[in-house]
């Protein structure tokens, strides 16, 4: 079996995602399956493939935790969608791997589907693990599907191209490595005729994914005024407010504060609902808060199922009780 | 200058109760059928992001474009309701197609036959399936450059200037067209909603049906299994007070966790 991840590498090491993925592989390779199947022929091999003509003399490539380091160094341009593709295309057509994993920071989006289309193979986002099956003695790749509720299990046949989701986690551990090191003579330009100008535009980061304190409104707070009323107690608080996708949709709060699978996926150190449910989707955006606080006049809402600490009670109440202790303090 | 929003119907997976996500292992998958057809939500950012094009330049023409049977002409019905010129169903029963190399073929083979399209506009991901990749795939069909993650287009002269969220930043660019873009959550901006007028005007608008010209092509997985990831907390009540009590008890908690990564 023969893995290739594109990764990014500086004087520092590995970047996060390329460990992680590399992790993932690691793990696929102790399951039990592979063991056996690596006593009976010496034949799995990772390759980390890199791409650009960075001075990788100031990088120790020597211990990296693979099989073979592949410098793609010649390939030139602006184009850096362009510029992966002809190199994971070479790759494909030069190495014949079981899968490809693009393992970069930026674009993988575009360059995982468009490389695959040019190979005709098929492609995968936001994965989230890579297996081994025994039965079948093919790849798998878990992912999430119906917004997070379930995870598919897709046994594959011939070799794809897939991203593992970004900031994904794995226990596989990285044993530094004595990888061969080969530079790919392999040359092309990419430039972007289409594209006249780009502008990067640094923002501070979005309050709600950086918040400590996110107070998450649902649509049984009943109106735009109550909304409006929670995001100035909310202020106070130093806390930042998201909605429900039914908030959204009924313009409460702009798109950009949705929380939840199709919205943004927060991690704060508290999590405040206010007249939610508790639909899987927005548990999905909410269920890596470190608490979560729930408020529902309804004992039996499915908040409570997910919620550490539970209020029940009318949060009308509560948050004009909140708001005279905070003018207090004032 | 002509612009197509790719929209797709769904259903409103918070319909579903969570009791009711269970693997129908025969058919792998959950039985969803009882939750309301609603239309995708990233597909209407796209629209509306279509729709405040035209706001801005009344010479454009606008077309909204599914895949689906009778049952999906609500979602185009929607869309001339609030403002798109045309609308095009490729008739195909969409629970056959999931895989995005199809949907995206299907796409392909409308689009080139219009011919003249400027700018296609995907939202970035269904609700189902959560591949995230029709628009890319369609882009790479048509040899047109693709942008994700975008959040706002605007229309300079001949050209498009697009923005789309990268880490630590957003990127404006300023590109030629014919490009597809993929839209996600629009920042303070809202989705529009049609009037009781609008809706019944749009019952009388025409849908263009196109017959599905493609067939699937053999893909190169096969969906396994599918399971589903129970996670539950022992929540703990707050005990029966005053509201004055539970209030308080909230702020200090909320002190206290402050702290606790201080």
């Amino acid at each position: 079996m023969r893995v290739g991840i594109f990764g990014e590498v500086s004087a520092s090491g590995l970047s996060s995602q390329t460990k992680a993925a590399m992790g993932k592989v690691a793990e696929m390779y102790d399951s039990e399956g592979l063991n056996d199947l690596r006593q009976k022929s010496n034949k799995q091999c990772l390759d980390l493939i890199l791409i650009g003509n960075q001075e990788y003399e100031n990088i120790n490539l020597a211990s990296l935790p693979c099989d073979y380091v592949l410098i793609y160094d010649n390939i030139i341009g602006n184009d850096a969608v362009e510029m992966a593709c002809r190199a994971i295309e070479h790759y494909f057509c030069e190495y014949k791997p079981d899968v490809v994993i693009d393992a970069r920071e930026k674009a993988t989006d575009i360059v995982v589907p468009l490389a695959a289309h040019r190979m005709n193979t098929n492609s995968f986002l936001d994965c989230t693990n890579i297996l081994y099956d025994e039965d079948t003695e093919n790849i798998v790749i878990e992912k999430s599907v119906y917004n997070g509720n379930a995870t598919a299990h897709y046994n594959i046949k011939k070799c794809c191209i897939l991203a593992f989701r970004q900031g994904i986690k794995t226990k596989g551990s990285l044993v530094p490595g004595q990888p061969k090191i080969k530079r790919i003579d392999y040359h092309c330009k990419c430039n972007d005729a289409q594209i006249l100008s780009k502008e990067f535009e640094p923002i501070a980061s979005d309050d709600l994914v950086d918040a400590d304190l996110v107070i998450v409104c649902g649509y049984g707070i009943g109106s735009k005024k109550e909304v409006e009323r929670i995001e100035s107690i909310a202020k106070k608080m130093g806390a930042a407010i998201g909605g429900t996708k039914k908030i959204i949709d009924v313009g409460w709060l702009p798109i950009h504060k949705l929380v939840g699978q199709t919205g943004q996926n927060i991690a704060p150190k508290i999590c405040l609902t206010v007249g939610v449910s508790g639909a899987m989707p927005l548990i999905n955006g909410i269920i890596d808060s470190q608490q979560i606080i729930a408020i529902n006049t309804d004992k039996n809402a499915r908040i409570f199922n997910y919620a550490n600490i539970g209020i029940q009670a009318d949060y009308g109440d509560i948050f004009s009780e909140l708001e005279s202790i905070i003018s207090e303090q004032r | 200058m002509k612009v197509i929003s790719c929209i797709k119907q769904v259903r409103n997976l918070d319909d579903i109760l969570p009791y009711d996500w269970i693997v129908d292992e025969q058919k792998l998958g959950v039985n969803i059928a009882y939750a309301n057809r609603i239309m995708n939500t990233y597909d209407e950012m796209a629209l509306e992001t279509m729709l405040q094009l035209c706001d801005a330049d009344g010479d454009i023409e606008s077309e909204a474009i599914t895949i689906g049977n009778k049952n999906s002409e609500s979602i185009l019905r929607k869309a001339l309701a609030i403002g798109v010129d045309n609308v095009v169903m490729i008739e195909k029963e969409p629970e056959a197609i999931e895989d995005p190399y199809y949907i995206a073929s299907l796409l392909k083979a409308e689009i080139s036959e219009q011919g003249d399209v400027d700018l296609i506009l995907c939202g970035r991901q269904a609700d189902n399936g959560n591949n995230g990749q029709t628009g890319q795939i369609l882009a790479a069909m048509l040899g047109w450059p693709c942008i994700t993650m975008v959040t706002d287009v605007e229309v300079q002269g001949n050209k498009f200037l697009i923005s789309h969220l990268m880490s630590g930043g957003i990127e404006h660019i300023s590109i030629q067209g014919p490009l597809v873009v993929c839209v996600t959550q629009l920042r303070n901006k809202y989705l529009r909603m049609a009037s009781l007028m609008a809706s019944m005007e749009a019952k009388k608008k025409q849908i263009k049906r196109k017959p599905a010209k493609k067939s699937a092509k053999e893909v190169n997985y096969i969906l396994s299994s599918i399971s589903i990831d129970n996670y539950e907390n022992d929540c703990v009540f707050m005990e029966d007070t005053s509201e004055m009590s539970k209030a308080e008890q909230l702020l200090n908690l909320i002190a206290q966790q402050s702290q606790k990564g201080a």
